[in-house]
């Protein structure tokens, strides 16, 4: 380009940034959200929130399953963890009863009773997860090949946005509020550069994950989520069953006394609560127990990283299924990528620490595009194209939060028996969004993001009261708080943006320094000391 | 920038294509000449490549982007690819 490093950096950074910015920043939004899907799951089903882990869960499940399905080939319980309040069990048979049962079927239940929940049918927080790398109604590869290509451009926006910092650590430090755009550059910086490192990642690893999609010559691509073999992905408790030759059903065996001795051995071999029992051939002579746990000790491993037990009929510990490590190098540092942009390792801890990088790299993306208007303001007011961005980020940026919010809130109003009602949440969340995108297009200007804005904070921080009103259970539970406390932490943002827009309007006096006009192309802010040399672009 | 008598507009048109369409080609070259320098298996070839691949295209970019003359920037597109090709079509790594 003409010009300088950092003159060329910088217009490959806005260009490459702002054409990608708005479902970016969608992106960004619904994938931060999904660091928290089982939560938002567990939210957007009421009808889970009776149930509370007890001691008994194993069993609660074995007598379930015992009842429901006792010549099945194989059940499996998921017991209450950190992350779910109700045992999860599900059964298949064998081959012999024709196509439809190769494959699991599943029940919720309350995890002190044994109640089948029964909860409402919703995408919950796989939505959120499932838009934000392949998008909405069109063939998954256009989705994620979409989503790919912007991601490249994301990354090649975080690359050139440091290239054209000569002083990015100084910038860093530097925060000019209550300057209109020279607050607005040190905004984005200061979120850019936070968590750089988590923002790369993020990115590098994305594309990695959509590979599959990207690269349709290398290998056999795998999709998404796919293992980098080129496997299909796999779906939960979608395997098809082996085939079997059917045998004599034998008199029932009730196991249920051998549940809790084997669990205790296992959490004491390996120092973690089991969460899952597998158990082949169910009131058999012949049957086994599988039983695992959150006993990964290496991020390397990928997928296959946890260990499991297999007990035989007796109680007695027969096997051990290793976990699976990576075979070389090149596979460790993959699995590793995939395992961080997925945070299958993550305590709460660290994905609340995943969550405010998230949030950050949302809001980099948002102030990015917000700093390409406010930089144009004054020389391309009523320009044709000039008018279109500024509407556009309107409703790409405050309008996606009202639908977000939108979206949880018809969770809880759409009657809970309504037909098609998953797909009825789904639409709410486009409607909104469209009709934000609307609004945004004819009011331009501060009253139309003021609106918008404060219809998102009042949708967000008013969910955990429409949670305690339309759940069963008034008191929320450990997971239900991630979710409120993630929804007031939005509100809180939103609400602090409705303030400075409607401050924002009034002239204030300002210094001397602040009236200097920073240089629009390059973004180098104006120093008091003058130091620096000015460049001016050519 | 000496653009000839090419208008901005297709000045940063060419040079587009060439960074998103020709840096994809010379990113496919270039990792498959990487994967090619190692013994591998399958599974770990398409890992490896993977990441390569998108190490290679962020550069490749950036770089097509920082060079200041248009006509550098044709000739290091043909170029690059014509090298990357020649090497993986010859077999000279594998």
């Amino acid at each position: 380009m003409k010009g300088s490093l950092r003159q060329s950096m910088t217009w490959l950074h806005t260009w490459s940034s702002i054409t990608a910015g708005w479902i970016l920043f969608a992106i960004f939004f619904t994938g931060t959200l999904a660091f928290f899907r089982a939560e938002i799951t567990h939210w957007m089903q009421p009808e889970l929130h009776v149930s509370t882990p007890s001691e008994n869960s194993a069993e609660v499940g074995y007598q379930y399953l015992l009842n429901k399905a006792p010549d099945a080939k194989e059940w499996s319980i998921s017991l209450p963890t950190e992350r779910s309040e109700t045992v999860s069990v599900s059964w298949r048979y064998g081959n012999e009863r024709g196509r439809e049962q190769l494959f699991a079927q599943r029940s919720q239940l309350d995890a002190s009773t044994g109640e089948d929940l029964a909860p409402r049918d919703t995408a919950g927080g796989n939505f959120l997860y499932r838009f934000h790398f392949e998008l909405y109604a069109m063939p998954r590869w256009l989705g994620e090949t979409l989503v790919g290509i912007v991601s490249m451009m994301m990354l090649i926006g975080i690359v050139s946005g440091v290239i054209m910092h000569r002083k990015i650590f100084a910038d860093f430090f530097m925060f000019r509020p209550k300057k209109k755009l020279l607050s607005w550059i040190d905004g984005h910086v200061l979120a850019s550069v936070l968590a750089l490192p988590f923002h790369l990642m993020i990115t590098f690893s994305g594309l990695l994950l959509l590979g599959g999609t990207l690269l349709p010559w290398n290998g056999n691509g795998g999709g998404h989520g796919g293992p980098p073999e080129g496997g299909a992905p796999q779906e939960r408790g979608g395997r098809p069953a082996e085939v079997v030759n059917a045998e004599p059903i034998a008199p029932h065996i009730n196991h249920s006394a051998l549940l809790a001795p084997i669990m205790a051995k296992a959490s004491a071999h390996w120092g973690v609560p089991v969460d899952r029992i597998t158990i082949k051939n169910p009131g058999k002579e012949n049957t086994t127990f599988t039983v695992s746990g959150a006993n990964r000790v290496e991020l390397s491993a990928g997928r296959g990283g946890n260990s499991g037990l297999v007990f035989n009929a007796s109680g007695e510990r027969i096997s051990e299924d290793p976990a699976s490590t990576a075979p070389n190098t090149t596979q460790a540092v993959y699995n590793y990528m995939d395992m961080l942009h997925q945070a299958r390792f993550a305590d709460s801890v660290t994905r609340w620490l995943l969550f405010f990088a998230g949030i950050l790299g949302t809001l980099m993306v948002g102030t990015g595009s917000i700093l390409w208007v406010e930089k144009r303001a004054k020389k391309q007011l009523g320009l044709k194209g000039f008018e279109l961005v500024r509407g556009t980020n309107i409703g790409a940026i405050a309008g996606l939060m009202v639908a977000t919010g939108a979206y949880f809130w018809s969770n809880r109003l759409i009657p809970a028996d309504m037909a098609m009602r998953s797909d009825w949440e789904v639409r709410v969340f486009f409607i909104a969004w469209l009709a934000c995108v609307i609004a945004g297009l004819l009011r331009r200007d501060r009253m139309g993001w003021l609106w918008q804005t404060a219809a998102a904070a009042a949708l967000f921080s008013l969910l955990p009261v429409l949670d305690v009103v339309t759940s069963p259970v008034g008191v929320p539970d450990a997971l239900r708080m991630v979710f409120d406390v993630a929804c007031v932490l939005i509100g809180i943002l939103c609400w602090y943006a409705v303030v400075k827009l409607k401050n924002g309007g009034k002239p204030k006096r300002r210094s001397a320094a602040a009236n200097r006009k920073p240089d629009a192309d390059n973004m180098k802010p104006v120093r008091p000391r003058g130091r620096t040399k000015t460049e001016q672009p050519a | 920038m000496n653009t000839g008598n090419v208008s901005p507009a297709t000045a940063i048109t060419l040079r587009v294509v060439i960074a998103v369409a020709g840096g994809y080609a010379a990113s496919t070259a270039i990792s498959l000449l990487f994967a090619a320098m190692n013994e591998m298996s399958d599974r770990q070839e398409v890992a490896f490549i993977r990441m390569v691949f998108f190490l290679v295209y962020t550069v490749y970019i950036i770089w097509i982007f920082a060079i200041n003359d248009l006509q550098k920037v044709l000739v290091t597109g043909l170029a690059t690819n014509a090298v990357a090709w020649a090497l993986v079509w010859s077999g000279v790594f594998s």
